[in-house]
């Protein structure tokens, strides 16, 4: 019944726009691409974007199975992008000054007598052991040596409960994702959008107006334009849940450091006004710094960061601000938003890639045809939520269960 | 308020739910801090009849450390590999939900993408032809799954069919040995504290008083603490499942047992079997508004291969959850908590699963709000998943032979599953969540079976060639149909494994 709403109908999508390069777009591009090679589909990325430069990103295990199902071997994919392995986060002076906690990607002990571990760690210090939490995760353990290696495959060894991911430069990913989609025949045009013309029978896009002048149709239009959410936002008019109520983080600090013989793991670090993070890369350090604009000005950020990140006054720097939170829809009619142009959530807990990845493994796994069916779009849509509230939570205890009280932040 | 242990627990009423509950205490909880009483009346009955299960009562017997061979011995059981509809998307039809996923993914693509457009292309294979333990239950076979992880015979998992009065029984014997006091005797009277409303005693014909911290509610349909006492009210699913009767009535077994349990549509209802070692449980669930009871005691009587070897007992039931099933300071586990027809034998599934997640948030004297309060959400989740599974079962049905199934195809559908039912048929696709109970396996058994075929399969599939496509499904076909051929019968694996003693039928 619903598939008869459209012209089209239940024709197979033939073309898609992807508008806007960087990570998502390109990611967008090969994800496409690599799943439905050799269908004739034609995939065109509006890709205007400039280099982000100092941006770096740290991943969630998602990526291994990610990475795999587009046929693209860890070890290029280090190669190329700068990469280094990570177990974890370590969170330093987040609970009182001082205070270091790790937050492993694999888990904490063993249950014992069908009881999780978490319940015994609890009761032992209760009992008085001071013993850290993160003492009982190999994660953690390896990342405190600077230890790497990766996980067996033998369920009985204890080396099989270390569990990885990887730090990531961006632009180099970006670079790295554009020449596999550019291999699976995805073609760039260097541009940007002027218009765009949506059917008002059922808010599908017909097509886009470019600054060249150009005139592209396409069945499926993907919205990877960051921040200004060109499609979703701007030309379908879907709004935006703002969470700076919770999360009242807006604006952060980019710059970038030497390399250091760093250990496997991302660091953040709370201060008075915001917090730092420092993901290690091959070849340099990537430095973020994230603070509320209506506590901080912007230089006096700067200065933080090179405080707390021990760099040279005057630093390469990069300020960009965000706001917490989602598009009320992720996929309206033929337009899905992907990365930034969807939502965001502050890189506390490295979400950002895991939700562009995991949202399109799931794009793909129920690719529509062309008369988008909405129950689809619904299903896409309760998902995503609940993935983007689940992450919303977790960052939300980080504030709520810290004891600092020495400032307004 | 007072953080401290409760140490006082008083389970009331006997039967699977209350021996259940009373077996899983006295494994972790220790009888030096906490005193467990079970009481119960000799003359109450207990509902269990024959009882159908799903694989997950094997967690909660190796959670207990039964041994899974005396437990069969001991409970009459025999193996269950699935569930056999007959007459439901249609008369004359027959499929099987079974514990294993279908075929096999091919490039990270599900299997059953693959199957339909080799059907939409006039490919003739059932999607049953995919099944391992279908084929191995149609023809009477069933060996333990293969701990191999690359053998064929390592993809499906097994349930049992037992006598849930006996497992009562064993769990008995079991938990009093291990320090759970048994009482006998009939509340009288329910005691709770003036101002929380909390339960405080039960008073028995005896006159012996029973004080408690924490109660579970185990005495079946009347909900003597939860509803009775506490008016914790009742949430009506009759206009989503009107049948509100049952009669159950066992017979001799004629021939082997089977390793799967038949569901039979009827006119007005539909009948279960359910094979044991010494005898087969059979009952008619109706919905009286279309059938009596005299109509429905013969329907079933003539449904049955064997002699019968007691009267038929007439069973009443309202299909519906309690409002809260953990209320101040007592737990309803069982059918106080809530009823479900066992058309997918999820009834012990549902007790156990109230059990765990009670151990898991066990209370402390000082009852926090918030464990009560995420007790009931899962509940409400797990009762809700377990209900809309049902609902698929009437809702898609071609038939139209009876009023009965008139009502059922016309009727309106909680909106959840009218949405993963609507993104299945246009598109294969099965809305999937972590929590859910019914995992894709079953769901895609249920809507092939019931006659849902989707629209559209994964475009992904056609990166796969059909030649290949066609010579995969094959050989998958073949792999199947030799590796059950090679089981022993169900009948020889009982006798090597877990005969029960001889017992009068």
């Amino acid at each position: 019944m619903d598939s008869k709403t459209e012209p089209g109908g239940s024709q197979p999508i033939s073309s898609v726009i992807i508008v806007g390069g960087g990570v998502a777009g390109w990611t967008a591009a090969v994800s496409i691409a690599h799943a439905l090679r050799g269908q004739g589909l034609k995939i065109i990325v509006v890709d205007n974007d400039a280099p982000v430069k100092l941006q770096a990103m740290a991943t969630l295990p998602i990526t291994l199975a990610f990475h795999q199902r587009l046929g693209i071997d860890e070890q290029s994919l280090m190669r190329e992008t700068g990469a280094t392995f990570r177990l974890g986060t370590q969170f330093s002076d987040w609970l009182k000054p001082g205070q270091r906690y790790f937050h492993p990607l694999g888990a904490h002990g063993a249950s014992i007598e069908f009881v999780h571990f978490h319940n015994f760690a609890a009761k032992a210090r209760q009992m008085g052991d001071p013993t850290p939490f993160s003492d009982y995760s190999l994660c953690a353990a390896a990342a405190k040596l600077g230890r790497f290696t990766h996980p067996s495959s033998d369920p009985n060894s204890i080396l099989s409960t270390l569990v990885y991911a990887h730090h990531l430069d961006c632009d180099l990913y970006a670079a790295l994702m554009r020449k596999h989609a550019e291999a699976n025949g995805v073609t760039a045009l260097k541009a940007r959008v002027s218009d765009v013309d949506v059917r008002a029978s059922n808010g599908f896009i017909r097509s886009l107006t470019l600054d060249n002048g150009a005139n592209l149709e396409a069945d499926l239009f993907i919205d990877c334009s960051g921040n200004e959410s060109i499609l979703m936002g701007r030309a379908l008019q879907v709004g935006y849940e703002d969470w700076s109520e919770w999360l009242p983080a807006n604006r952060v600090v980019s710059a970038s450091g030497p390399a250091t013989d760093a250990a496997p793991r991302t660091g953040v670090t709370a201060v008075d006004v915001g917090w730092h993070q420092c993901i290690p890369l091959h070849h340099r350090q990537a430095h973020k710094f994230v603070f509320n604009g209506q506590q901080l000005d912007d230089d006096e950020a700067i200065d933080a960061q090179q405080r707390t990140a021990g760099l040279a006054a005057g630093s390469e720097t990069q300020i960009s601000g965000f706001r917490n939170g989602h598009r009320l829809k992720f996929w309206s009619g033929n337009c899905i938003a992907l990365g930034p142009a969807a939502g965001f959530l502050e890189p506390l807990e490295d979400s950002g890639h895991a939700l562009l990845q995991s949202g399109l493994m799931r794009l793909m796994s129920m690719f529509p045809d062309r008369s988008c069916n909405p129950r689809i779009a619904d299903e896409y849509n309760q998902v995503t939520l609940a993935e983007y509230e689940n992450i919303r939570d977790f960052l939300i205890l980080h504030y709520q269960a810290t004891g600092r009280r020495e400032s307004p932040f | 308020m007072n953080r401290g242990r409760l140490e006082k627990i008083v389970i009331v009423g006997g039967g699977t739910a209350g021996w259940m509950t009373a077996a899983a205490f006295a494994r972790c909880l220790d009888p030096k801090q906490y005193a467990v009483k079970l009481v119960e009346s000799d003359l109450i009955g207990i509902i269990g009849v024959g009882e159908a299960t799903i694989p997950a009562i094997r967690e909660f017997n190796h959670f207990l450390g039964l041994d899974e061979k005396e437990f069969m011995s001991k409970t009459q059981a025999t193996f269950k590999l699935g569930i056999e509809f007959r007459n439901w998307g249609r008369q004359e039809e027959s499929y099987i939900h079974p514990f294993a996923p279908f075929g096999q993914a091919i490039n990270g693509v599900g299997f059953h993408h693959y199957w339909l457009k080799m059907r939409q292309g006039g490919d003739t294979a059932s999607f049953e032809d995919y099944s391992l333990p279908i084929w191995a239950a149609r023809s009477g076979k069933f060996d333990y799954p293969s701990l191999d992880p690359r053998s064929p015979l390592s993809t499906y998992d097994y349930a049992f069919h037992f006598d849930a009065g006996l497992y009562a029984v064993y769990l008995r014997a079991w938990s009093e040995q291990r320090g759970i006091v048994r009482i006998e005797g009939k509340v009288i009277e329910v005691t709770q504290h003036n101002e929380s409303g909390f339960v405080e005693s039960i008073t028995l014909e005896s006159g012996q008083r029973i004080d408690g911290d924490l109660f579970i509610d185990c005495t079946g349909f009347r909900g003597l603490l939860i509803e009775q006492t506490l008016n914790t009210g009742f949430e009506d699913w009759s206009h989503w499942l009107p049948c509100d009767r049952a009669v159950a009535v066992p017979s001799e077994n004629v021939g082997e047992p089977v390793p799967h349990t038949r569901a039979t549509a009827l006119t007005a209802g539909w009948q279960w079997r359910i094979p044991l070692q010494h005898r087969t449980g059979n009952g008619h669930v109706y919905c009286s508004e279309y059938i009596s009871d005299d109509e429905a005691v013969h329907m079933v009587l003539d449904n049955i291969e064997g002699a019968t070897i007691a009267e038929p007992r007439l069973l009443r039931f309202r299909t519906g959850k309690r409002k809260k099933s953990w209320h101040k300071n007592c737990v309803a586990i069982g059918l106080s908590g809530g009823f479900l027809e066992p058309l997918e034998s999820t009834a012990i599934y549902l007790i156990q699963s109230a059990i765990m997640k009670l151990i898991r948030s066990f209370p402390d004297a000082g009852f926090n709000a918030v464990e009560a309060e995420e007790f009931n959400r899962q509940m409400d989740t797990k009762f809700g998943q377990v209900r809309n599974l049902l609902i698929l079962h009437y809702k898609e049905t071609q038939r139209d032979d009876s009023s009965f199934w008139d009502y059922c195809r016309n009727m309106s559908i909680p909106e959840e599953l009218e949405h993963r039912k609507q993104l299945f048929r246009h598109h294969g696709q099965v809305a999937y969540k972590k929590s859910d109970l019914f995992n894709e396996p079953s769901w895609l058994a249920v809507y092939i079976g019931q006659g849902v075929v989707p629209e559209h399969y994964d475009p992904r599939v056609n990166n796969v060639s059909e030649s290949e496509i066609r010579q995969r499904l094959a050989q998958i076909r073949q792999i199947i149909q030799h590796s059950a051929a090679s089981l022993p019968s169900h009948a020889s694996t009982i006798a090597r494994h877990c005969a029960a003693e001889v017992m009068a039928a």
